[in-house]
C-alpha cells in the first residue's frame, strides 16, 4: 500500500501545473478554510480569458482590464482543487478546503500554571547546560526569565492569528496549559478538540522531557553550545517551552485533525492530528508541513533547532526566526476565533 | 510481509479505541530506534500480556510476561507496563512477540499524573505508547545491535555502522531510523556521504529519502550544499525528493546562487522550482 501511495505521490507531483507570472489570484487566500457552499474567486492576468476547472465545476470568463472575477464557484465539503488557466500559458492550482462541522467560537482564555517540580527542571537545565555556574541568585532569575519569555513566545505565536487571551484565573472559558516538571518521554500533550467545542480544555507541557533530552546531548541542539551566555540560554528555553505551549493550544483549538470519524476531517491532519509531508505530497502547491518550522508540524518531525526559534544549526542566527501557523492553520484559527471580536 | 507487520503493528481494538485523538509532542526521531533505545532503561522480547483492572481514562494497565530482556534488567518475568492512551490505543495483540521500550519504575507523581494507583513498579511504555515495536528477525537484529553498539568505546564509529547497514534493509522503520542515527554523527563528513547514498538509492524508502534531504538541509557541511544539488538534478531520483531538494537548497545560506541558475535551467521541474523559491526567506 506505502508503494502504491508513493507512486500515486510521485505521479501527482509530475503532473502538477506550473504557476506563471501572468495569471494570480487576490481573493482568496491560499489554502484558506470557507464554511459556504460557495465562494467567489477573483485576481488578475494578462490574457483575455481565465478558465476554472474543478470536480464542481468548469467555467470560462473574458479578462477586462487585466481583471477577472468568478462570483460563485461552488465548493464539495473538504479540499477542493481548483485548476485556473489562462490563454497566455497561465497555470495555477487554488486549494480551498470547505470546512463543515465548526462555527465561531467565543475569545478563547489561557491559563499558564507552572506546577511543582519545574523551577528545579529548569534550575538543571542552567546548570547542565551552561558551562558558566550560576549562583543561586543567578539561577532565581533564569527560572523567572524562561517562564516570563515563554509566556511571551505564545503570546507571539496567536498575536493577530486568533482570539487567545492570558489570564490568572480558571474558569469555563479558560484552557489551562499546566508545565510540569515530569518527564514523560514527550514535550507536550493534550486532547483535540474540533471547534473547540470545549473551551475548559487542558493541555501539559512536560518541562521533564526538555531537561533529559537537552543535559549531556547539546550536540543534538545545534546551534546550542555550552558557552552560551544565560541570557541566550533563557531565549532557547523560553522559546522551546513557548512553542510547545501554543502547539499544544493548537491541538486544544482543534488542529489538526485526521480522524476520520470526525466532523473535522476535512482538516486531513496526519501522524496523529499533527501537519506532516503526507497531505502535501498528494498535493503539490499545498505547504503545510515544514520540518517544524510551522507550529503544528509533528513533534518526531521537528528538528530541535526549529524548538529554538533558531532556523538552522550552523551557528546562531542574527535574529531568531520563531515557528509560525501554516496558511491552512492560521485559516481556521482565524475562524473560529476572530480577532477583533468584542471582548 | 511488511504490510503484514505493519498492519499488526497499527492494529487498534475498537474496545480500547478512544473516541478522541491524543496527540503528542514527541522529540525529533521519537518513535525510531535511536531515540527509542535512548529513552529507554528496559527493552524486552513480549511473550503474552493480558490488561488488568486499575487503568484510567488516560491510562491502561497491562501485565506483561518477558520472553527475552534486550536491555536494562527485569525485576521478573512478569511486568506491570502502562501505557499512556495518547497516541493510539494499544490493544494486547499489540504486546505479542513484539518488543518492548520501557521506563520506569515510574515515580509517583508520574502515576499520580495519569490517574493510575497501584501497589508494585510500574514501567511505561516509552514515546507515549508508540515504543511497541512489531518484530521480525531484522527489526530485532537492528535493536540488539544498537543497544550493543551503545555500549561501544566511543570514536569507534559502531553506531555508525549500524546505520549504514540498516539503509540497505527493505524496511521503512530501519531505513529511517538508521538516517536518524546519521543525523547525530558528529563525523559529518562519512554522515554526508551515507546520505547521499540515501538519496540516490533506489532501495531506500521515500520516507527515508525524504528524511535524509531534511537532515542534509540542516547539515552545517558546506558539502551538504552540492549533495542537495546533485539530488536536485538527478532526474532518476522521484520527483517528489528533487523538489525537497531544491527547497531544502533555499533554505541554505550557500543555495541562493544554485537556485538563481536553475531559474534558465531546461528542466521544468528545477527552473519552476527556482522561480518559485529564489530570493523567499524561510517561513
Amino acid at each position: 500500500m506505502k508503494n502504491l501511495f508513493n507512486a500515486l505521490a510521485v505521479l501527482l507531483i509530475i503532473a502538477a501545473p506550473s504557476r506563471a507570472a501572468s495569471l494570480n489570484v487576490n481573493q482568496p487566500a491560499d489554502d484558506a478554510i470557507v464554511f459556504s457552499a460557495n465562494v467567489a474567486i477573483s485576481g488578475t492576468s494578462t490574457a483575455a480569458s481565465v478558465k476554472l476547472q474543478s470536480a464542481a465545476m468548469s467555467a470560462s470568463i473574458p479578462v477586462i482590464n487585466h481583471e477577472w472575477s468568478f462570483s460563485d464557484v461552488p465548493l464539495l465539503p473538504g479540499l477542493n482543487a481548483l485548476d485556473l488557466s489562462d490563454d497566455a500559458g497561465g497555470r495555477l492550482t487554488l486549494f480551498i478546503t470547505r470546512g463543515t462541522g465548526v462555527t465561531v467560537r467565543p475569545p478563547q482564555k489561557v491559563r499558564l500554571v507552572w506546577e511543582e517540580g519545574t523551577d528545579d527542571e529548569l534550575r538543571e537545565i542552567a546548570r547542565g547546560t551552561l558551562a558558566r555556574q550560576l549562583d543561586e541568585p543567578a539561577l532565581a532569575e533564569f527560572v523567572r526569565a524562561v517562564k516570563a519569555l515563554a509566556s511571551g513566545v505564545f503570546r507571539r505565536a496567536y498575536a493577530g492569528v486568533a482570539d487567545v487571551r492570558l489570564t490568572d484565573d480558571d474558569g469555563d472559558d479558560v484552557h489551562t496549559i499546566r508545565f510540569l516538571g515530569l518527564d514523560e518521554d514527550a514535550f507536550g500533550l493534550t486532547v483535540t478538540d474540533c471547534g473547540n467545542a470545549d473551551l475548559h480544555g487542558r493541555s501539559r507541557v512536560f518541562v521533564g522531557t526538555y531537561r533529559r533530552l537537552l543535559v549531556g546531548h547539546l550536540d543534538q541542539w545545534a546551534p546550542m553550545t555550552e558557552n552560551d551566555s544565560p541570557e541566550v540560554r533563557m531565549q532557547d528555553i523560553g522559546e522551546a517551552l513557548g512553542r510547545t505551549a501554543a502547539h499544544e493550544l493548537g491541538h486544544g483549538l482543534g488542529l489538526v485533525i485526521d480522524d476520520p470519524a470526525s466532523p473535522c476531517r476535512w482538516m486531513n491532519g496526519c501522524n496523529i492530528s499533527h501537519s506532516c509531508s503526507t497531505f502535501q505530497n498528494l498535493h503539490p502547491g499545498i505547504r503545510r508541513f515544514a520540518e517544524g518550522a510551522f507550529i503544528m508540524d509533528a513533534g518526531d518531525e521537528t528538528a530541535n533547532h526549529e524548538r529554538l526559534a533558531e532556523p538552522g544549526g550552523e551557528g546562531r542566527a542574527e535574529r531568531r526566526a520563531p515557528s509560525t501557523f501554516c496558511d491552512f492553520d492560521r485559516s481556521y484559527l482565524r475562524l473560529i476565533h476572530p480577532t477583533g471580536a468584542t471582548p | 510481509m511488511k504490510n503484514a507487520w505493519s498492519a499488526v503493528l497499527f492494529l487498534v481494538v475498537a474496545a480500547l479505541t478512544p473516541a478522541v485523538a491524543w496527540p503528542s509532542d514527541l522529540p525529533f526521531g521519537g518513535k525510531h530506534l535511536p531515540q527509542l533505545v535512548d529513552s529507554s532503561n528496559l527493552v524486552v522480547v513480549i511473550k503474552k500480556a493480558d490488561q488488568l483492572p486499575g487503568g484510567s481514562i488516560e491510562a491502561a494497565l497491562f501485565e506483561v510476561t518477558v520472553d527475552t530482556v534486550l536491555k536494562g534488567r527485569a525485576p521478573s518475568k512478569k511486568l506491570t507496563v502502562l501505557v499512556t492512551l495518547i497516541e493510539r490505543a494499544v490493544s494486547i495483540g499489540d504486546f505479542s512477540g513484539a518488543v518492548a521500550f520501557l521506563r520506569g519504575p515510574m515515580s509517583e507523581p508520574a502515576l499520580r499524573e495519569w490517574g493510575i494507583v497501584a501497589s508494585g513498579d510500574v514501567y511505561q511504555v516509552a514515546a507515549a505508547g508508540n515504543g511497541l515495536i512489531a518484530m521480525n528477525p531484522a527489526r530485532l537484529d537492528a535493536v540488539e545491535s544498537y543497544i550493543a553498539a551503545a555500549e561501544a568505546p566511543a570514536g569507534t564509529n559502531v553506531k555508525m555502522k549500524w546505520a549504514e547497514r540498516q539503509v540497505k534493509k527493505p524496511d521503512d522503520f530501519l531505513q529511517t531510523s538508521a538516517v536518524f542515527e546519521i543525523q547525530r554523527q558528529k563525523d559529518k563528513e562519512r554522515a554526508l556521504k551515507a546520505l547521499s547514498t540515501v538519496v540516490r538509492s533506489d532501495a531506500s524508502t521515500l520516507n527515508a529519502r525524504k528524511l535524509a534531504v531534511q537532515v542534509l538541509a540542516s547539515s552545517p557541511t558546506t558539502n551538504a550544499t552540492d549533495v542537495l544539488q546533485a539530488a536536485a538534478e538527478n532526474r532518476r531520483i522521484p520527483a517528489l525528493i528533487r523538489r525537497d531538494a531544491v527547497a531544502a537548497l533555499s533554505d541554505r545560506a550557500d543555495g541562493a546562487a544554485v537556485l538563481e541558475k536553475w531559474k534558465d535551467s531546461k528542466d521544468l521541474l528545477l527552473s519552476s522550482e527556482a522561480e518559485k523559491l529564489a530570493g523567499k526567506k524561510k517561513e
